[in-house]
């Protein structure tokens, strides 16, 4: 904690005051000088304790500079050891040569011992854990641990292995070793580390002045002062980690979770061995580092790229696979470095032997995503990255053009160059994520790659691998461009163009190698993209079109006998999205119920199938729970009870997913949107009372949701969502056509009311932010219409008329402005047939709208058909009301004897029978 | 004569009034001088015949005085500043050091007896330069006082009497800033359970 300047003075004063005060006296004088002030009461104890820290401190540091003067003197033996001279001196002890006195052994030994008269628990509980450490490791590459004891002192000692060595990057350079030899030294060095991250133990502190190599070459590690023992558990080396304690670390091998304090694993080792490796090759360290403070450190080690690294053996640069791996174990995220000494070894060796290394791999999508990192800040700098990509993408084109031993080399670029590609997309996608707002940036990313890829498309001609990344990039630019389903710019017409192109490309590879999977997968895939693009501008039939040419992509890929799951699992989706484009509701879609639960039953056959080759594959898993929410969807529609099976299934299918027990926000809000659909379900199936609780249960979840982060506007939204579905649930229950008496009718409404009041503030909250967004605008017009209507069935005084008149004026509009939209057809006839005062409904506008609502709707929705036979009725022409209920009944499938029927269902057969009555 | 007493004595006035590009034009006043203090300091040549730096800015004091370029009262000016100029070359040895590779065990060597956990040429010592530009931010004297105590290594009597206060207050105060930099040097040191 830092103090604030006015504050100094008064903390000095109080601090002052109690160091002239006894001990026992010092607290009581804080309590009465800081009063309430609890920080202030705080920071001067935090002063007293650091004062005395200091006192310690400082007294063992002079003794331990005063004891430099007199190495050897006072202090000869050391158990049954005598002490020839000091070698080093650490944070904590000194090391010395020493021989044993009794003449048993003429080998020397190393002794290490504390000799700091103040020395805390700390480093004696660190030394006991060097000795247990060093104890279980027993390696001919790793100084042994000989003996240990108590000195006459009661301080602890270890005797090692005495290594008669120099640090190895001074052994390299003394003997002039060669490259490949200063590798062989090094992978030596791996095996060791590897040894001991088999032995559960983190060194934490290699950098040459722990490596010490003998004049017969053998490298030997030294000092495990600083190691730390991890404690075995299932979950392997990889993942266990430990925390940073008390020790330092040295910044220039230090790797940046050892800089920020974060939990260090295996792979702060490989990246100690990287730096150790650079210099070693280069003479040099990979950065730079000035004032070493936290604050440069963190800027230049967890930041900063490493200097490019350039041979000391001459040259102007390392070779290729020597570079990738070096820069491979210095990689920030330690996922991304080796994970073991061993791997890093096994590349090296892979060098060594001329094969291919594994760092290659994903090397240039590395720099490019450092290079993205900066850019998505400085739009200027944007155009540098595509300069360079563009360079490289003219030299790999340039390559491929060259025949025989050129040819494999190129191919290997132009693999770099998709994940080139790739990489830049998914960074592009980032940065949409990151920051929503500054479209300006993002467009002109749009535009360098797209220009990249016209000018590269140009050049692809007949090269199948750089046409399969040009159809993989352009599908992931349009999906960016305007995937309604994904993080998207808004541009669908832009994103037709870019998926066209992907998908002209994509036809003519499946034309001309029908059996080439990877280009069918590919098609697939620009389909499904094209498919949600074109839904997403209403051409739904376009669309569906478009999706079923990916499953049936997906149909020949998946028979084939090397699917993987995440293949299968992909298919499942593409069925998925058809499900959705011919049936689900609330979207638009072709209304063809009975195709779309088809779908979705295709979905689940295959999601089940990827669970069988990995029965934890996570996106089968979600899909699992998935698609019977889906398929509950579209069979409330008719069905009911079926979807409210189909809901319940989906719940104990979410709840069972991994995620669902860690209670995270989506898992949470998966609950509540599950609990909301089965309630909903309950309500059609007219039972309003039952349904009630769950609905309160998941609102009050959506609202703890949006409580948690007021400005997420889509927890907002589920909040909106979540209150006006139970408003229905109170204005169902209140139909006049269904339930008899005014007055129980007005009981029954009345709790709708505060859930409209709550909706509208909402609704107008995010309309306020997003004043052009008209969708927007219908909710908030409909819950002003509900909750005026609602009031002036109740007879609540008030303006309520004018609220609804405001409201279905709105609707109204949007009904013209958006002809084919389903959500304003669909809310503009409610709000007519329904509104209150009812000099508000014009039945002739009802009928013309209910009209273009079951068109849009291919007159496959009964629900859509009661809204019309409804107005029609409204309109006093009982017999095309008769008509348009008879067709809804027809949609309907057999009515089960003995079960609920659905409130469409009975509405629809009081307007279908002769004689209804409103 | 009189013209180059002024100069001095307004340029130590320019600078005391916060002029820090004045600095600079001061600087080749003491610089070589207390480089050669600095390196013996460094060395840890604690030869008793080697010039302190205190007694060396003590005799070129002496020295502009007799010369008439500084004026009497610029005493504490001239000291205050010597004081900036040794951290600064303090400084830039400690920065030079941690760029090099460093090899061999490290050899102690402490900044002042009375701030034995910082070591010349150490990382620390950068950290010190940086919690010291912090703390100038919130008091400049207190800055000033441990530049003359531990940068220039005045003894708390020549430091009182510079700083016009009495050697108690020196003493006092001087605590309290060893706790506030140690602190703020060893965060972790809080969080240790005693």
């Amino acid at each position: 904690m830092s103090e604030w300047p006015q504050m100094l003075p008064l903390i000095e004063a109080i601090f002052n005051e109690a160091l002239a005060l006894p001990e026992g006296d010092r607290q009581s004088l804080i309590e009465s000088r800081c009063g309430e002030n609890d920080a202030l009461k705080a920071e001067v104890s935090s002063l007293l304790k650091a004062c005395e820290e200091e006192e310690l401190f400082a007294a063992a540091r002079l003794w331990q500079a005063s004891s430099q003067a007199r190495t050897g003197l006072d202090r000869k033996r050391v158990g049954a050891y005598e002490i020839d001279r000091l070698i080093g001196r650490g944070g904590m002890g000194a090391v010395y040569v020493a021989h044993r006195a009794d003449g048993n052994f003429e080998k020397q030994v190393a002794i290490k011992l504390i000799d700091l008269p103040l020395a805390t628990d700390l480093f004696r509980e660190r030394f006991r854990m060097e000795r247990q450490i060093l104890a279980g490791l027993n390696h001919p590459l790793i100084a042994r641990l000989l003996d240990g004891g108590v000195t006459s002192d009661g301080e602890p000692f270890l005797v090692m292995e005495f290594v008669d060595g120099v640090p190895i990057h001074r052994f390299c350079d003394d003997k002039r070793l060669s490259v490949s030899d200063r590798l062989l030294l090094f992978k030596s060095v791996c095996e060791a580390v590897q040894f001991a991250h088999q032995n559960l133990v983190v060194h934490r502190d290699l950098k040459p002045d722990n490596i010490f190599v003998t004049e017969d070459g053998t490298p030997r590690l030294l000092d495990f002062g600083t190691a730390k023992l991890l404690s075995p558990s299932a979950d392997g080396l990889g993942t266990e980690f430990t925390r940073m304690g008390f020790q330092s670390f040295t910044p220039q091998y230090a790797s940046p979770e050892q800089v920020l304090g974060k939990p260090i694993t295996t792979a702060s080792d490989t990246y100690s061995l990287g730096v150790l490796l650079y210099l070693l090759l280069t003479g040099a360290l990979p950065y730079e580092l000035k004032e070493f403070t936290t604050a440069e450190m963190i800027a230049v080690i967890c930041e900063q790229p490493p200097r490019r690294p350039v041979p000391s053996a001459g040259g102007s640069r390392l070779d290729t696979d020597l570079e990738a791996i070096v820069l491979k174990a210095l990689r920030k995220p330690p996922e991304e470095r080796y994970l073991t000494a061993a791997q890093l070894a096994a590349d090296v060796q892979a060098y060594l032997d001329g094969r291919t290394v594994t760092a290659r791999r994903g090397t240039l999508r590395y720099r490019a995503g450092k290079f993205m990192r900066r850019h998505r800040i400085a739009l200027l700098a944007a155009g540098l990255v595509f300069g360079s990509l563009t360079a490289g993408v003219a030299g790999v084109l340039w390559q491929a053009k060259m025949a025989g031993a050129e040819r494999r080399k190129a191919e290997a670029r132009a693999s770099d160059l998709r994940q080139l590609s790739n990489s830049l997309l998914s960074e592009l996608d980032e940065a949409i994520k990151e920051l929503p707002g500054s479209t300006g940036v993002q467009r002109l990313l749009v535009t360098r790659v797209l220009e990249h890829l016209d000018r590269m498309s140009k050049d692809a001609t007949g090269d199948r691998l750089i046409q399969l990344d040009l159809v993989n990039a352009y599908t992931r630019l349009g999906n960016i461009q305007g995937n309604p389903y994904d993080q998207n710019l808004g541009d669908a017409a832009g994103a037709l163009v870019s998926l066209d192109k992907a998908l002209r490309i994509a036809k003519s590879l499946t034309a001309s190698a029908a059996q080439d999977h990877e280009a069918l997968r590919a098609l697939a895939s620009v389909e499904q993209g094209r498919s949600e693009v074109l839904r997403g501008v209403g051409k739904t039939a376009e669309a569906v079109a478009s999706i079923q040419a990916a499953t049936q992509a997906y149909d020949r890929l998946v028979a084939a006998r090397d699917a993987t799951p995440a293949l299968i699992c992909e298919a499942g989706a593409a069925y998925g999205t058809l499900g959705d484009e011919l049936g689900q509701p609330g979207t638009s879609s072709l209304g063809d119920l009975a195709g779309a639960v088809a779908a979705y039953r295709k979905n689940l056959q295959l999601d089940e199938s990827a669970l069988r080759l990995d029965p934890n594959f996570p996106r089968a898993r979600r899909g699992l729970a998935l698609v019977p929410l889906k398929m509950g969807n579209v069979e409330i529609e008719t069905d009911p009870a079926q979807a409210l099976k189909d809901y319940q299934l989906a719940g104990e299918r979410f709840d069972a997913q991994p995620e669902s027990r860690e209670d995270s926000l989506s898992a949470l809000r998966m609950h509540a949107n599950v609990l909301r659909h089965q309630a909903q379900a309950m309500r059609e199936l007219r039972e309003y009372a039952q349904a009630v609780p769950l609905f309160e249960q998941a609102l009050d979840i959506q609202k703890r949701i949006s409580a948690a982060d007021p400005k997420d506007n889509r927890s907002l939204f589920d909040v909106y969502v979540d209150l006006t579905q139970e408003a229905y649930d109170y204005e169902y229950a209140a139909d006049p056509a269904l339930e008899a008496g005014p007055q129980k009718r007005r009981r029954v409404l009345a709790p709708a009311v505060p859930l409209l009041k709550q909706a509208e503030s909402i609704a107008l909250q995010l309309f306020k932010q997003n004043p052009s967004n008209d969708d927007g605008r219908i909710y908030l017009a409909d819950v002003q219409v509900r909750l005026g209507t609602a009031e002036q069935n109740l007879q609540i005084s008030g303006d309520s008329g004018k609220l609804s008149a405001t409201g279905l004026a709105v609707l109204e509009d949007l009904g013209v402005k958006h002809p084919e939209s389903v959500l304003a057809a669909d809310f503009e006839v409610a709000a007519i047939l329904t509104v209150e005062p009812k000099k508000l409904r014009d039945p002739k506008l009802a009928i013309a709208c209910a009209e273009r609502e079951a068109l849009l709707t291919q007159r496959k929705q009964p629900r859509v058909l009661l809204s019309l036979a409804q107005a029609y009725h409204a309109a006093g022409q009982i017999k095309r009301a008769r008509e348009a209920a008879s067709e809804g009944l027809a949609l309907l499938p057999p009515a089960s004897p003995g079960t609920q029927m659905s409130r469409t269902r009975k509405l629809l057969e009081l307007e279908a029978k002769p004689g209804a009555a409103m | 004569m009189q013209a180059e007493t002024g100069e001095i004595t307004l340029l130590l006035e320019k600078w005391k009034s916060g002029e820090s590009s004045v600095f600079e034009e001061l600087m080749p006043l003491v610089y070589p001088h207390l480089r050669q203090v600095a390196a013996a300091y460094i060395r840890r040549e604690r030869n008793p015949d080697l010039l302190q730096a205190t007694a060396l800015v003590h005799e070129l004091y002496l020295k502009l005085l007799n010369q008439k370029k500084v004026a009497y009262e610029d005493r504490q000016h001239f000291y205050t500043f010597s004081a900036k100029v040794m951290r600064r070359i303090l400084i830039d040895h400690a920065r030079g050091n941690q760029a090099e590779i460093r090899g061999g065990g490290m050899i102690h060597v402490p900044l002042s007896e009375e701030l034995s956990w910082i070591d010349v040429g150490s990382p620390e010592l950068l950290e010190l330069n940086r919690a010291l530009d912090e703390l100038a931010a919130i008091d400049a004297r207190k800055v000033q006082l441990v530049e003359l105590r531990f940068f220039l290594g005045c003894t708390s009597e020549e430091t009182a009497a510079l700083m016009k206060t009495s050697k108690a207050s020196v003493d006092r105060e001087m605590k309290f800033i060893k706790t506030w930099l140690f602190r703020r040097l060893h965060p972790e040191a809080n969080d240790k359970p005693v």
